[in-house]
């Protein structure tokens, strides 16, 4: 089979001789034990001499211009250093993520509830809290539009700025896919099933709160400590507020608890506003948000609507989809363009079809701007295109898995893209691990029996099959690199540096365990500085699931230069080449003796992609990473509430690099779908978010976690990633939350098609199930 | 987001000894009792309230017992929820006071919350109500010179609000143990499983006696302005063979007697006939 061909070849286009067993390996993440005991130090564990508190004056209206703005009561308190405005910003009042849009501080008018207005600096930051209380802001409302199906009408108020507003009113931008003849592909079908999907905000909810605090130093230069995915967006965002070139700020990355997206773009957001705070008091600034500020002013997963026909054969081969989408953006561009566009490759799943047509939107609203969420606008898709092969398994009489591996991609198939699949491409075998794992036609027979025998009780089991374009695709390959910085101690030692973050995913690990193996050496010899933007060249940010590619590629380019030296010093010393690893320390001292050079840079580019926005069509990826998951759930028919009993995920996402970390993002993803599927909720008012805490907003606790759960992997190597890895960090949301959400529809007998299914929804689905028997 | 205070620069927090510490101080301006804290110090976090003093009673050894006198459970004010999980007199003859706080908040929570705090904080959600109200509780109220004790329906008089006078403080919980033969029922309905406020909670007791329910006792949360005993739904049953036709008129019953409202949690419609099937599913089970 193509599979195993596949890593066979592979195995010879990659040097895998000097493979110490480094890679897979369990290694314990080095990070660990500081955080259990409290030791890591997150951004508001930092104290700086001199330092001041910020506090954030955010807007009270949906849409409002700003007629004036009365600071003088908050200077009444002594404590209070100096307040700002957009009026005092020495650079552009930009935050630039991929437009300009989006102000740092509102200039006139704002757009949404939580827009940051003005600030405060003081002494401490119970005084800065108190006194941007005591702003006196004049607004003047204007109509506002908060639906994104609305704001799309001709007649609704406009949102954006027209600078940034692409492709109509409210609209921030558009997409599409065309690929082969959508009328022949539904005149091939011989059934066509249609569906609409609906779905609310998702909040990251991430540990640790948004945080920055901004450092002056000599020369005029800025430095940045921050929690953030993205240290090289921070520094451009600071810059350009600051109106600095880039070589004059700094930013160093604090230890991150969680991210999830949520700190792509947000913190060029956050830190800009301490260090203008920072710039005009040429003191240390820490700003922290709290949670009810996190919730309601920071991005979030975007609410969707997505409408989907499907046609296939009566043999369940699909035959074509059309698909239309918009997306809710909120108030600004931020990220919600990239977005679009992730949304729209993952809009066939993992499947092969012959004729597609997609469009997608991206509306403009008076709410608060979304961005990154794990998936990043694949997750929604994914629910929509998972219905609706149950939909053709349910009409066709065909079982579900069986439905999927009819038309799953394989190597030499075409994706919807046009993009012909070469290698590493283990979705078959997902299928078909997951089956066998929850020994699929007997559990089907159990769960029947089960529901036969209970009347208000009832089973059901979910499949969901996805697939991730890893890294950050044709849309942005420019974004697509990653440098690292590799050097020899005198004691031998290696100091790595690199411009990608930990941020709870593990890539510390990870990566450290890639340069053990490239230099055969034990990752306790390896240590991986904390990332400072001054170290390495600009490494693109840390999402897209491209951490430990991106990453490791560049180390492994890094240990090959530095191997080169160390080999060429040991022939010198008739070091044979196996006592290279033992006796490093000899070497590394006649480096040092010898003034030999011991460091490196290493540099990763990515694969080339393309992509025509005209057809839409492109090698849009250079590879692709692959999960089945299946979930098992109990449904209370009185009550409307879900038990997830069991679930068995398994996954292709190359290469795995350190099986119990890789396990963990897959728990960890199967914990945060489910909270995706059945709890989280954001009910919103017109432009105000109704839920501004974590007593309302419930993301699911331990008690929620399925009792038996197995995850596992088949490894599809993939030939352009280090040792053969892909991507994993976003694939298990994707597959977790749909297989939790199928499961229930299937136990029911009935669809529903909003998100999430709370226990009031799945209970008016009984009763209108009832109602039709 | 914007009307946040630090809530700690001006406050007074005094460990109180004994009751008689307390009366001194209960009446002056300013004061509030806490005891264990996880609601008062959210309140205070958000601003609802702002005392100035505030009189830590969960030190109090004379509130801090479990003990067993004359038929009943009596249980003191500052217990907190964690040491009534594990008392093994409650386990014996409470088990629906253990069932309902098992879900209260998390373990954390459950370490500092104490049982006088959960009822005078007077929440509709509150779990410690249902089993209270289901067990005919009487809380012994305390003021300087006098005590009085009222049966628990009497003590909530709407959300936060209670039958608490000015200077008074609930002392003790005190619990007849019902006499045995009883099927109980306790469920409550979140969106997860810890760490949730009850979207509704239903708790049963019934006794049946010679084929008829000789006693019913059922107990409502979170569907109305405090948790309420469904005592028409009781009626109904006193006295009644349980058939089909009696179960159904019993849930439609019992979804009318309640009135809920719609929060960000839930709606009105969903609690009123999630109540309702509550009691059809209980009475299925009695019926087996």
């Amino acid at each position: 089979m193509n599979e195993a061909e596949t890593k066979h070849s592979n195995t010879k286009s990659q040097d895998l001789s000097l493979n110490s067993g480094m890679i897979g390996a369990a290694v314990p993440r080095p990070d660990a034990i500081d955080k259990v005991r409290g030791e890591a130090r997150f951004v508001d564990d930092l104290v700086f001499s001199g330092m001041l508190h910020a506090a954030v004056i955010w807007s009270e209206f949906p849409h409002a211009k700003i007629r004036n703005i009365d600071l003088t009561a908050i200077m009444d308190d002594p404590r209070v250093v100096c307040t700002l405005t957009s009026e005092e910003v020495p650079g552009d009042n930009i935050v630039h993520v991929i437009y300009d849009d989006q102000p740092a501080l509102a200039a006139g008018i704002v757009r949404y509830i939580g827009e940051p207005i003005a600030l405060v600096a003081a002494e401490d930051r119970a005084s800065a809290r108190a006194a941007a209380t005591r702003a006196l802001i004049d607004y003047e409302e204007i109509p506002a539009v908060f639906d994104p199906e609305e704001a799309l009408r001709p007649d609704a108020p406009l949102v954006a700025v027209p600078a940034a507003v692409e492709k109509g009113p409210n609209l921030f931008n558009s997409m599409r896919i065309r690929k082969g003849d959508i009328e022949q592909g539904f005149a091939a079908a011989d059934v066509v099933v249609e569906g609409e999907y609906r779905f609310g905000y998702q909040e990251h909810a991430y540990l640790e709160t948004q945080g920055a605090i901004a450092v002056p130093e000599e020369h005029g230069a800025m430095a940045i400590y921050g929690t953030m995915q993205c240290p090289f967006y921070v520094r451009s965002a600071v810059a350009q507020v600051l109106g600095l070139p880039l070589s004059k700020v700094r930013v160093v990355q604090t230890a991150t608890g969680g991210a999830f997206g949520g700190k792509e773009d947000v913190p060029s957001l956050v830190s800009a506003l301490a260090a203008l705070l920072a710039w005009k008091t040429r003191r240390p600034v820490k700003l922290v948000y709290d949670r009810e500020e996190d919730i309601l002013t920071t991005s979030k997963r975007h609410p969707a609507v997505i409408r989907y026909r499907s046609g296939a054969k009566r043999d369940g081969r699909l035959t074509a989809i059309e698909v239309d989408f918009i997306y809710n953006a909120g108030a600004y561009q931020t990220l919600s363009s990239a977005v679009l566009w992730r949304a729209l490759m993952s809009a066939a799943g993992p499947y092969r079809i012959p004729h597609v047509k997609v469009d997608g939107r991206m509306a403009a609203t008076n709410t608060v701007p979304n961005g990154a969420f794990r998936g990043f606008g694949s997750p929604q898709m994914n629910f929509a295109h998972e219905s609706q092969m149950d939909l053709l398994s349910d009409r066709l009489q065909i079982d579900r898995l069986e439905i999927r591996l009819r038309n799953a991609l394989q190597i030499g198939d075409e994706t919807a893209t046009c993009q012909r699949l070469e290698e590493s491409v283990g979705l078959t075998e997902t299928l078909e691990q997951a089956g066998q794992t929850v020994d699929w036609e007997n559990r089907l027979r159990k769960i029947e029996a089960f529901n036969a025998d209970s009347h208000s009780r009832r089973r059901g089991l979910g499949i969901s099959t996805v697939t991730y374009g890893v890294g950050l695709g044709g849309k942005a390959p420019f974004l697509d690199k990653a440098g690292a910085y590799m050097k020899l101690e005198a004691d031998g030692s290696i100091t790595i540096a690199v411009g990608t973050v930990e941020m709870g995913q593990g890539l510390t690990t990870a990566l450290t365990q890639i340069a053990a193996e490239a230099l055969s050496l034990s990752p306790e010899r390896i240590h991986l500085a904390p990332v400072d933007s001054s170290r390495v060249p600009d490494s693109g940010p840390t999402v897209a699931s491209r951490g430990t590619l991106m990453s490791g590629l560049a180390i492994i380019a890094a240990a090959e230069k530095l191997q080169e030296r160390v080999s060429s010093a040991a022939r010198d010393l008739d070091i044979p080449k196996e006592e290279i690893p033992s006796r490093l320390p000899e070497i590394a001292r006649v480096f040092f003796m010898r003034n030999i050079d011991p460091a490196v840079e290493g540099w990763a580019s990515g694969e080339p992609v393309d992509w025509d926005p005209e057809s839409g069509l492109g090698n849009v990826y250079f590879v692709y990473s692959y999960a089945t998951h299946i979930a098992q759930v109990e449904v209370d028919l009185v009550t409307g509430e879900v038990n997830v009993e069991e679930f068995v995920a398994v996954h292709d996402s190359g290469k795995i690099v350190n099986r119990r970390l890789a396990a963990g993002q897959v728990e960890g993803g199967i914990a945060q779908g489910l909270g995706y599927a059945l709890m989280e909720e954001i009910p919103r008012q017109g432009g105000r978010l109704l839920t501004t805490g974590l007593t309302t907003y419930r993301i699911p606790t331990i008690c929620d976690i399925p009792l038996r759960s197995e995850v596992s992997f088949v490894e599809a190597i993939c030939s352009k990633g280090p040792f053969g890895a892909k991507g994993l960090g976003e694939v298990p949301l994707m597959a977790a939350h749909v297989a939790v959400s199928r499961a229930v529809v299937h136990a029911l007998g009935r669809p529903i098609t909003t998100y999430p299914f709370s226990p009031e929804r799945v209970k008016k689905a009984v009763t209108m199930q009832k109602n039709s028997e | 987001m914007s009307g946040e205070k630090e809530f700690v620069q001006h406050l007074q927090h005094l460990k109180i000894g004994s009751i008689e510490d307390l009366l001194q101080q209960i009446g002056e301006p300013g004061a509030r009792i806490i005891c264990g804290g996880t609601d008062l110090l959210v309140k205070m976090r958000s601003g609802a309230i702002s005392p100035e003093r505030l009189l830590d009673i969960s030190e109090i050894d004379a509130l801090r017992a479990i003990e067993e006198k004359d038929g009943r459970i009596e249980i003191g004010a500052a217990v907190t929820e964690s040491e009534i999980l594990a008392s093994e007199l409650v386990t014996v003859c409470l088990p629906l006071l253990r069932t309902a706080l098992v879900h209260l908040g998390s373990l954390q929570i459950r370490n500092r919350g104490t049982l006088g705090g959960n009822l005078v904080n007077a929440s509709p959600a509150a779990d410690s109500a249902v089993p209270l109200l289901l067990y005919n509780a009487e809380l012994i109220l305390q003021r300087a010179g006098s005590e009085r004790s009222i049966p628990v329906e009497e003590f909530f008089r709407g959300p936060g609000q209670t039958a608490l006078a000015s200077g008074e403080f609930l002392r003790t919980v005190s619990i007849p143990i019902p006499r045995e033969g009883f099927d109980p029922f306790f469920h409550k309905v979140g969106r997860r499983r810890a760490l949730a406020i009850a979207i509704a909670s239903l708790g049963a007791l019934l006794w049946v006696e010679g084929g008829v329910v000789a006693e019913a006792r059922l107990a409502a949360g979170s569907v109305a302005p405090t948790a309420i005993r469904l005592s028409r739904t009781e009626n109904l049953l006193t006295g009644e063979k349980i058939t089909p036709e009696l179960i159904a008129q019993a849930r439609e019953l019992a979804a009318q007697e309640v009135s809920p409202i719609t929060d960000i949690r839930a709606s009105a419609g969903y609690r009123r006939e999630v109540i309702g099937d509550l009691v059809e599913r209980f009475l299925n089970e009695v019926v087996g």
